[in-house]
This record gives structure tokens, C-alpha cells and sequence, in this order.
């Protein structure tokens, strides 16, 4: 099935649905006939102007962007987008809301990030029971990450609009070339075929790392502030949250200080002492990844690569690689537990100037159209979306991001974490990686500065 | 009797009232753009100001005391220094000597030959610092890298560089390779604009080239060098861009100087009173540095 037909069938699947729902609830008076979540008829909302921030360079979002005028045309408000660096999108986002500026009527945030909002930020209860009769619907209609978004209050204020996991990408002409296999078995005595366990990606990194024709056995996106979100998605998937239930580190505890240790182990001998990884690898974002990879440097590769999906679905862009596969990255726990997931939201702060319309946006963003559109590289928060784009044939995403996101979690949201003790994992993320320090001093320095914060902060008792 | 002013009166005073709103916009200016901001930063300096936990108390000198107390504060002080000590060092080194030899080579062979060396001696002022830095951290790059693909060319094996302590001693070399043609012009300046008289009668005297530079070209560029290096020193302390673009102050802190610890501690941290504390000890060395410039004017004008 062609991704335009998906798209037709899904759209006629909704108007369908919506238009037996109408008349028992006098729905397309109301709302806009089409639309779930629904859009007020009628243009209440004309004329105002909400300004929406936005992550800057981002590839996902921009088919939203480019749909905003069918929104602004069916509501009659005014979109203004605040393209924000990467880096700025937390601590300008917060500094705004919480000097009450009005700058913003949306948060944009991302699920590392957003604890420290729900301060500011009016509750989507109210609102969202309006929609879909009650937050456990809700709940179900999207994936159970967004449980993990709740406030202690047990409330939602955020609504999720793009979902996306770390996956692995690996070179099919290497894979699936006779003469590799029979290597690769004689070898290692079983069939080279996309790696299931961490032991496998090592082997399989190493067989095909050939330096005198330039090519590395994986790339990664072990780089600065997306290495340590590598580290942590590893120790999640190695079954541990970053706090415990006493919101203690469980790296404290001798199996996670050990799934640690081992996972940074991994990272770091794979360049320092392997050399199965490419060293650039230490400073690379997913982006870099992807060049390198597609230069064709590299057998395997790791990182938010679902963005450069249908890119490297076209053979123009891969001449270098040929076909590319993709595949879900092996756990260190031997089965997979859930690494974490990247879960962007918007909510409302308490002082936007146009509540009410900035709800008709959240609610536009999730519908079918624009999620079709920007599901190119991202998933669909919104489980049946996500499950036609990446599962059913002709999706547009790979069923391995898919697999990886069912069992993704989102990080404990204690807002005191996403502050020092971030930076300072970041620091100590970047000596391990770059052989200054140990494995064990990074989980030493790293369980200190979390303690110190939260003992501060009353949650350490 | 009448009590009105003549108009000339009336002109005269309306002037005064005007010279007064002149006089009084430098005063305004200095309040509002200098004393208030600098007010502001010290009233924050005294408080536990974290926006992102609605924590503001007052604390007086608490964030003072933690920075002072803590080892990464002086390891951090340190690291600027030898940043901002080598950076001038070199560059002055480099731009005299260019700006030497420019003369030398005007003098020896054409002035056109000099204007061309002037030329490529400046060239790296056309890149502004972002690019400079990601052409610069590009090139350092294991893979991608012209420095290693000469490496290896020359039969040695490519280095991670920018993955290695080397990475701080890489900036300082991308910030002398910029700011050297800055203290080349002011210095090339200087040189072109001397009197020409106590050199000849310098040679005439029988003096040699480096004698003639120690005795009297030196000392009659002296001001100007005082100048260049007060500049030079007060920019390169205050670094920024290189540093964040190339390093992002890492691998780790290594390469992280006072401001970038700053900028982390307000932006990253959101702790906006401990990094108004830790800008307001930043502050130390430029003043010391402008009461030493000024002291050495106050000497130059007796």
C-alpha cells in the first residue's frame, strides 16, 4: 500500500467514523467536520494569535509547519512559531513562563525536560475529557508512555505529539553478501544477520571493521548531551530507571551501578580499545551518524536514525551503501526492558494569553493529517497511527522503531534533575567517552551530584 | 513692571535647558545600561535564585563562599588564565613578527610585495568566529580531517583530537590563527606611522637591525602595544565562541574557561544566583587589567 493511499484510507476511515457519531451528538454543528481530535465550528477563536515554540532545524516537524495555514483557514488563528536551538528549548521556554512574560500560549517540551514546567502549566483534564469522555480513553488513544508524563497530582499537562526511539541501521550489500556470511560463520560460527544481542553487535562491529578500506563496524550518536541520552536509553533498556521508587539512583544499587558500568564499558573500549567504533563517533549527533554512514564508513550505525528513514529509502541518497536495514538495538539485560523514548509535548502555561486557542492548535497537531505528514521519521504518539506507519505494509517507518517504542519509557520526572545533575552527567558522560575517566568514577561522580540535588531538594530524606 | 524674559533671554535659557538633556544622556546611559545591569548582577550574586524551583532567598555571600571553596572554581580560574596567557602570548609573538616582516619586505622589495602579504596575513579575519570554529572542529575530526589525512599521508596514524586533552590546546590554536591578524594591523599600523628620523640616526650611528628594534622602535611602539594587549587580553578572557562551538567546554570541564561556566550555571543549571556570583568574580581580572592600563597611562602622561 502506497503511503498516499494510507493516507486516503485513513482520512476516509475518520470522516466515516466521525459522520455516524454526528447525529446522536450534534457534532458537526459543532465541530469541524473531519477532525479528531475535533476543531470548533465556527471560528470562535478568529482572530487571535498564539505563539508556539518550536525546536529550530527539525526536520520532523517542518511538514506541520507547512500545514499551519489549514489550520489557521479552518480556525482563524494566527500561528507564529519561535524556532528555538536545540540546546535553548528548556531554559527559554522556563525563564519566559516563569517570569509570567506571556511570550508563549504553548510549552514545548521534550520528556527529559519536562518536569520542571508543571509549575506553570494549566491541567488538560477538563479539556481532555471534553474530547474523549474521560482521561483513561485518552490514555488508551495513545501509547503508555504518556502515563509517564503525569504529574504527582495524577493529572496530564502535556499532550504528546511526536514519539520516537534509538534504533540501529546496518548495510544490506554487507549483510547479505555470500562471501561476508561464509566469513562471518567461519568465524564466529553462527549466521551474520542484524545483531540480537550486545555480544553480536561486538562481533559483528569488529568483523567488519577494516581500516585499510576505511570502514568502521559502527557509527553512533555518542556525542556530548546525545551520548549521555545513548547511556541512559542502554541502562533503561538494561531494565533500570535512573531513580528509584525512593527516588534514590538505582546506579547506587550493586546491579544497576553494574548494568552501568558495564554499559559504559561497552561504549568506551568500543573506541579506545576495539577501535569497532569511529572515534568522531564521541562527538557525533545523529546527523553525523547518518553522513558518515551513508558515506559508506560504516557497517552499522545507532541513533535517532528513524529521521533519515525515507531519505535512505531513496536510491539516489544511498549509492555509497546500497539498501539499508533497520534493526532494534539489543539490550544489555540479554531481553529487551524498555529504553527510554523521546515523547515531545506541548502544554499550556498559566500565562498564555489565548488558552482556548492554543488548545484548538494541540488538538489540530494530533489529528490524522498533519501526524501522517510528519510521521516520515517520527511515530505517531497515537498508537493505531503509529502501528499503520511503521507495521502494516507500505509503512513509512521501520517496524524496528516501532518494536523499540511499544516498551519505551519515559525518564522519572523530578525537576531538580534536569538541571545540575544533567549538566553534570554530561561531563562525566564526556571524560568516560573520552578515556579520561573510568567507567566506575563516571557512576561514583554521577550518584554524588544526584544525591547532593535531591537531598537539597527534601526527596532524599 | 513686566516680569517676562526678553526672547533672547528665552533662547539663551531654552539652549541651557538643551545642554543640560545633552550632558544628561551619557549620566542616563551610563545608569541604565551600565550601573543598573551590574547592580542587578550583584543583588543576584547574594541570592538562591533558581527559577525552575521558584527558590529566591536571600543568602549574602553563600554563593561566594561555595564557589570559592570549590576546587573546580580555581581549576576553572586557572584554565582561563592559560587560556587567555597563551592566546596573547602567541598572537602578539605572531602579529609583531608579521607585521616586522611586512615592513621588512616593503622595504626590501616592493610595496606591493608587502601589500601582499598583508593581504593573506589577514585573511582569517573575514571568518566570523561560529564558522571559524565548526571549519576548525571539522578539521581535527578522525575521519574527515585534513590534519589527519596529512597524518597519514606523511606515514603517522590519525588521532581522535578532538576526543583527547588535546582539544583545549586546539582552541587556543584556532583562537590565535583569528585573532592574530588583529594585533598584525594595529601593530603594522604602528610601525607604518612611525617617525622615521630616530631610526636612520639610529643606523647612521652605526646600530644593527635588532638594536635599532631594541632601542628605539620598541619603545616609540610601546603605547601602542600597551593598547593592543589590553584589548587583545580583555577579549580573550572573555571567550566564548570557539570554546562552545569546538568544545562545548569538554571533553568533561577541561576545556571549560569562567564564562562558559557561567553561561552553563545560568542556562543549563537555571542556578541564576550562583552564576551571577560566579560573573561578578569573573569581573576581577578585566578590572585589574584596566586599573593597570590606566595606571601605566597616568605614568606614560607624566
Amino acid at each position: 500500500m502506497s503511503y498516499k493511499t494510507l493516507l486516503a484510507r485513513t482520512a476516509a476511515a475518520a470522516v466515516l467514523g466521525l459522520s455516524m457519531i454526528a447525529p446522536a451528538t450534534g457534532w458537526a454543528e459543532e465541530f469541524i467536520e473531519g477532525t479528531f481530535p475535533p476543531l470548533k465550528a465556527g471560528k470562535p477563536y478568529a482572530g487571535a494569535t498564539i505563539n508556539v515554540p518550536t525546536q529550530k532545524g527539525w526536520a520532523s516537524f517542518a511538514p506541520a509547519v507547512e500545514l499551519t495555514k489549514n489550520f489557521e483557514e479552518m480556525t482563524g488563528i494566527k500561528v507564529q512559531y519561535d524556532m528555538i536551538p536545540g540546546s535553548d528549548i528548556p531554559s527559554k521556554q522556563l525563564l519566559a513562563v516563569s517570569q509570567n512574560t506571556g511570550t508563549y500560549d504553548i510549552v514545548t517540551q521534550h520528556a527529559t525536560s519536562f518536569g520542571s514546567f508543571f509549575r506553570f502549566l494549566t491541567p488538560m483534564t477538563e479539556r481532555i475529557e471534553g474530547v474523549w469522555g474521560s482521561v483513561d480513553k485518552f490514555e488508551d488513544w495513545v501509547f503508555p508512555a504518556q502515563k509517564g508524563v503525569k504529574n504527582t497530582d495524577g493529572q496530564h499537562y502535556f499532550m504528546p505529539f511526536h514519539a520516537n526511539a534509538q534504533i540501529g541501521y546496518y548495510r544490506k550489500d554487507l549483510f547479505e553478501n555470500a562471501e561476508e556470511q561464509a566469513a562471518f560463520k567461519a568465524k564466529y560460527g553462527y549466521d551474520l544477520a542484524p545483531p540480537t544481542t550486545i555480544q553480536q553487535v561486538k562481533d559483528i562491529a569488529a568483523f567488519f571493521t577494516r581500516p585499510d578500506k576505511n570502514l568502521y563496524g559502527l557509527t553512533t550518536n555518542w556525542g556530548g548531551g546525545q551520548g549521555y541520552a545513548a547511556f541512559l536509553g542502554y541502562y533503561s533498556d538494561a531494565g533500570f530507571d535512573l531513580l528509584g521508587a525512593d527516588y534514590k539512583p538505582t546506579m547506587k544499587t550493586p546491579e544497576g551501578r553494574q548494568a552501568a558500568i558495564d554499559v559504559l564499558n561497552f561504549m568506551q573500549g568500543s573506541i579506545h580499545k576495539d577501535k569497532i567504533v569511529n572515534p568522531d563517533s564521541a562527538n557525533f549527533q545523529t546527523g553525523q551518524v547518518s553522513d558518515f554512514f551513508l558515506s559508506g564508513s560504516s557497517a552499522m550505525a545507532y541513533g535517532w536514525l528513524s529521521d533519515y528513514w525515507s531519505f535512505m529509502q531513496k536510491p539516489e541518497n544511498i549509492k555509497q551503501v546500497g539498501p539499508v536495514g533497520a534493526f532494534r538495538f539489543p539490550s544489555f539485560a540479554g531481553e529487551p526492558k524498555g529504553g527510554y523514548s523521546s515523547w515531545w509535548m506541548m502544554g499550556i502555561p498559566k500565562d498564555s494569553k489565548n488558552p482556548d486557542a492554543a488548545w484548538e492548535y494541540i488538538k489540530w497537531i494530533l489529528n490524522e493529517h498533519p501526524q501522517i505528514e510528519m510521521a516520515a521519521g517520527q511515530l505517531p504518539p497515537i498508537k493505531d497511527l503509529a502501528y499503520r506507519t511503521a507495521v502494516e505494509p507500505g509503512g513509512i517507518n521501520p517496524r524496528a522503531l516501532y518494536d523499540a517504542f511499544v516498551e519505551a519509557k519515559i525518564t522519572t520526572q523530578v525537576p531538580e534533575m534536569s538541571q545540575q545533575p544533567r549538566t553534570k552527567g554530561v561531563e562525566l558522560y564526556t571524560e568516560v567517552i573520552a578515556n579520561k575517566i573510568t567507567p566506575e568514577q563516571f557512576v561514583d561522580g554521577y550518584v554524588a551530584e544526584i544525591e547532593k540535588t535531591l537531598t537539597a531538594a527534601g526527596y532524599i530524606k | 513692571m513686566s516680569h517676562m524674559a526678553s526672547p533672547a533671554a528665552r533662547t539663551d535659557r531654552l539652549g541651557q535647558y538643551l545642554l543640560g538633556a545633552l550632558l544628561a544622556l551619557p549620566f542616563l546611559y551610563i545608569a541604565v545600561f551600565y550601573a543598573y545591569p551590574i547592580y542587578k548582577v550583584v543583588s543576584l550574586s547574594l541570592r538562591d535564585f533558581q527559577i525552575a524551583y521558584g527558590i529566591d532567598d536571600w543568602i549574602g555571600l553563600g554563593n561566594y563562599t561555595e564557589l570559592l571553596s570549590s576546587a573546580e572554581t580555581w581549576r576553572t580560574l586557572g584554565r582561563t588564565l592559560l587560556y587567555t596567557a597563551i592566546c596573547v602570548g602567541v598572537s602578539f609573538g605572531l602579529g609583531l613578527g608579521m607585521a616586522l616582516l611586512t615592513v621588512s619586505l616593503a622595504d626590501a622589495f616592493s610595496e606591493r610585495f608587502g601589500r601582499v602579504f598583508r593581504h593573506i596575513a589577514i585573511a582569517p579575519m573575514i571568518f566570523i568566529p561560529a564558522a571559524a570554529g565548526v571549519m576548525w572542529a571539522f578539521a581535527y575530526t578522525e575521519h574527515y580531517g585534513w590534519v589527519n589525512h596529512i597524518l597519514i599521508a606523511l606515514g603517522f596514524q590519525a588521532y581522535p583530537w578532538m576526543v583527547s586533552d588535546a582539544a583545549f590546546f586546539l582552541v587556543m590554536v584556532t583562537d590565535i590563527w583569528g585573532w592574530t591578524p588583529f594585533i598584525y594591523l594595529i601593530l603594522l599600523a604602528a610601525l607604518q606611522s612611525l617617525p622615521q628620523e630616530p631610526i636612520e640616526a639610529a643606523r647612521v650611528d652605526g646600530a644593527n637591525a635588532w638594536q635599532v628594534f631594541r632601542h628605539v622602535t620598541f619603545p616609540l611602539l610601546k603605547p601602542v602595544i600597551v593598547i593592543a594587549l589590553t584589548i587583545k587580553t580583555l577579549d580573550t578572557y572573555r571567550a566564548f565562541d570557539y570554546l562552545w562551538i569546538m568544545t562545548n567546554g569538554g571533553p568533561g570541564t577541561s576545556s571549560t574557561t569562567l564564562n562558559l561556566a557561567t553561561y552553563k550555571t545560568a542556562f543549563q543549571n537555571l542556578d541564576f544566583g550562583k552564576a551571577s556570583a560566579l560573573a561578578v568574580i569573573t569581573m576581577i581580572f578585566p578590572l585589574t587589567v584596566m586599573i593597570l592600563f590606566l595606571a601605566f597611562r597616568r605614568r606614560q602622561a607624566q
